[in-house]
């Protein structure tokens, strides 16, 4: 009896990981399943009809210009935005991690833009960027009629403004992240430091950056994924345009979703889903040996 | 080892749960389980009156944006005289994707105010030919809503609407300049207007919903073809894909020819300058407001149109679009709107239909004939629709009458608008646009 009592105690979190496995296994592994199911059908998304065209799909989408467009956009979006969000944001949780009376509100004005709907957000931008009406326009007409032009109307200048649109509205999130990775060193590392003979620099060099590199991991993971999957503040900016130049993989697959291709959409999506896992794989790799235990 | 008391805990917990779930089980076995059975022909009493009075919900679901306060009202309406039948309406700007959506899901609506065809051809609606509807409204209407694979008629139109040019007269008066029948005349005008007003937008395109620009090419550059063969026969060619009869790429072809002056009004700033990241609300608003002289929409706008500027209907009038060649006539499109389907997977078709009675009898299709500012396509409804669309009516008698856009799943409006907007932003001279429209369109009709 005390055998099987401690059979059952011994075993007892594998139970308890069924309720969230269960949910796990209904609500991503079976969708993924179905999905590698429709990816190969011709299915329009509301017919009964699917027929089975095996890897056609997939074989298409390489040879399928705007999806390969699209893959580029999503690349540039998804490797510079996160760049830019984890300098800015680190370089923003220094400056509001000191003791100045006006940090808790240069912390919340900056994590503020956050918590809104990136679609609103979007709009919002895009009556400040309109051409004519926008506010930095009129701005730019007194002081500098040179730059005043129509941003997002320009193919090789949209997707930028977008990136710093994304960076700006984003870059409290990872802020927050490296202010809490800054605020667990201890301070007594920085004391020794300095009595060692260590100017700020070299401080930062060689603790600070070090001892933030799970915050870093962390922000690099979810602004990866965030970035990659990007799509509602390119729809309420530039609807993917002009033409195709702001066109996110995200953005394709909706298009191609609705316009009656959704085996297609569904092949695209596992290939996105292969697209954000390198990039993720690798920086993984990357990381797994730097981190420093306290 | 798990401590004793947190066991306890936990034995307690899991009872109040099971506990809560047995309680839930015994309060519906004693609906059912302990009630003394009645007689079988009391009880089909019973359900016949039940199904009388059943209280059904019938799901409307709605894409007009301009038309969504006005259903409300009248459902409310409905509602509070009908004892049984209850309808919920239900507006998605996005409309054939949220339609395309709860089809996938099965959250099927009992009336849709639009579908696509590839939703009649996957038998998604029900076959309405022989609706009694029919008898009030004349042929031609119902002709021109036939699905053109099958001749079926699967929605019912409760009226008609034009999409042609609008423009300024009291600008145009001003200036002595009449509506133009031809490019080079456009032209004329639009530089006319320039000289006269800088700081006004002749034409004003809002490219950045891209629809509004790709609808054009069923109207001006595709009017050429559809004149020429006759609308039968371009459809014709258009389901089945035979290019050589659409010549989109012919050189010096009407779609070339409707790229290259495009091109000459975008380079003179005879467009307005933010033509790739303007709304259609800034394209509104700027008509309205008189800061542009022509733009190209259907009359449904015409409602917000004067919502911003009720004296814009003095100042507005509508003409056809003009003529891409010499050999045709000006044209405008004329086709059916506000639509209605009922859905073949609905459970509540005939509740569909009294709702449907309702909803078209006159009183209610005046009142929504004048909110929508389009003529009823029913003979026994009159309405004021005003001068504005009096004009489209008036400018519709001698011009070539153009229907719906026949065009391959996957290169609508959008599709085609798009690739304007690669022609604004410098992508392509109009020949190599001619080329990429058409292999852009084969492609999209192989793929079907």
């Amino acid at each position: 009896m005390k055998k099987i009592r401690n059979k059952i105690s011994l075993n007892l979190h594998k139970f308890m990981i069924m309720p969230a496995a269960v949910l796990f296994l209904i609500f991503f592994v079976l969708p993924l399943c179905q999905g590698a199911g429709i990816s190969m059908t011709d299915w329009n998304g509301f017919s009964e009809e699917k027929n089975f065209v095996g890897f056609a799909n997939f074989i298409r989408f390489f040879s399928d210009k705007r999806a390969l467009h699209a893959i580029q956009v999503t690349v540039i979006f998804g490797l510079i935005s996160p760049f830019l969000l984890n300098v800015a944001g680190l370089l923003l949780a220094l400056l509001v991690d000191s003791k100045k009376k006006s940090r808790v509100l240069l912390r919340m004005v900056i994590y503020l833009p956050s918590i809104i709907s990136p679609l609103i957000m979007g709009y919002l931008w895009t009556l400040i960027l309109s051409p004519r009406t926008g506010v930095l326009d009129q701005i730019l007409q007194r002081f500098e009629p040179s730059l005043s032009f129509d941003w997002m109307g320009v193919p090789d200048k949209a997707l930028w403004l977008i990136i710093i649109v994304n960076v700006w509205q984003f870059v409290g999130g990872p802020m927050m992240v490296y202010l809490a990775g800054l605020q667990s060193i201890p301070k007594e590392l920085y004391e020794s430091a300095t009595i060692d003979g260590a100017g700020k620099v070299q401080a930062f060099q060689n603790i600070t950056w070090p001892l933030l590199y799970p915050s870093a991991k962390i922000n690099i993971f979810n602004n990866i994924i965030g970035s990659m999957a990007v799509f509602d503040i390119i729809m309420a900016i530039t609807l993917g345009g002009p033409g195709y130049a702001t066109e996110s993989l995200s953005i394709y697959i909706y298009r191609q979703s609705f316009n009656g291709f959704a085996g297609y959409a569904t092949a695209i999506a596992l290939i996105m889903f292969l697209i954000i896992a390198v990039p993720i794989g690798l920086t993984l790799g990357w990381m797994r040996n730097k981190e420093i235990e306290m | 080892m798990i401590p004793m008391k947190k066991r306890v805990c936990a034995g307690i917990l899991a009872g109040i749960m099971f506990l809560g779930l047995t309680a839930c089980g015994q309060k519906e076995s004693n609906e059912t389980g302990t009630d003394t059975p009645k007689p079988v022909q009391e009880q089909e009493e019973k359900n016949s009156e039940a199904a009388k009075t059943e209280q059904v919900t019938i799901k409307f679901f709605n894409g007009n944006v301009e038309m969504v306060d006005w259903y409300n009202e009248a459902i409310d309406r409905f509602n509070a005289q009908s004892d049984n039948i209850k309808v919920e309406h239900e507006f998605q700007k996005e409309g054939t994707s949220a339609l395309q959506t709860k089809f996938a899901a099965g959250d099927i609506p009992d009336i849709t105010t639009m579908g696509t065809q590839q939703m009649i051809d996957a038998g998604k609606f029900v076959d309405l030919t022989e609706a009694k509807w029919w008898d009030r409204i004349d042929p031609s209407i119902k002709e021109i809503s036939a699905d053109v694979k099958t001749g079926k008629n699967f929605y019912i139109p409760t009226n008609t609407m034009i999409t042609a040019t609008i423009y300024n007269q009291k600008i145009f008066e001003e200036l002595n300049l009449q509506p133009a029948a031809t490019l080079d005349e456009f032209t004329e005008n639009l530089r006319a207007v320039k000289a006269a007003y800088p700081d006004k937008d002749p034409l004003y395109f809002s490219g950045k919903e891209a629809w509004t620009i790709g609808m054009l090419f069923g109207y001006l550059p595709d009017a050429v073809e559809r004149q020429r063969l006759g609308e039968l026969e371009y459809s014709r060619a258009a389901l089945e894909g035979d290019i050589s009869k659409l010549k989109f790429s012919e050189p010096g072809g009407p779609l070339e020819t409707y790229i290259t002056w495009l091109g000459v009004l975008w380079e003179e700033g005879l467009i307005n300058s933010n033509v790739l990241t303007a709304t259609y609300d800034d394209a509104i608003n700027a008509i309205a407001k008189g800061d542009a002289a022509v733009i190209f929409q259907g009359m449904f706008t015409i409602g917000n149109i004067l919502s911003i500027n009720p004296e814009a209907e003095e100042e507005l009038r509508v003409c056809a679009f003009p003529a891409v060649a010499e050999d045709v006539k000006p044209a405008l499109n004329q086709g059916p709107d506000s639509t209605y389907y009922i859905t073949a997977d609905s459970p509540h078709q005939e509740e569909a239909r009294i709702f449907l009675d309702w909803l078209f009898e006159a009183e209610n299709q005046a009142s929504f004939t004048t909110t929508r500012n389009a003529p009823s396509a029913f003979s026994d409804v009159t309405s004021d629709i005003g001068a504005i669309y009096g004009s489209a009516v008036e400018a519709s008698k001698t011009a070539a009458i153009i229907g719906p856009a026949r065009e391959p799943a996957g290169f609508g409006g959008d599709a085609t608008g798009v690739m304007l907007q690669e022609f604004f932003a410098g992508q392509y001279t109009p020949e190599e646009f001619a080329v990429a429209y058409e292999e852009a369109w084969k492609a999209a009709f192989d793929a079907q």
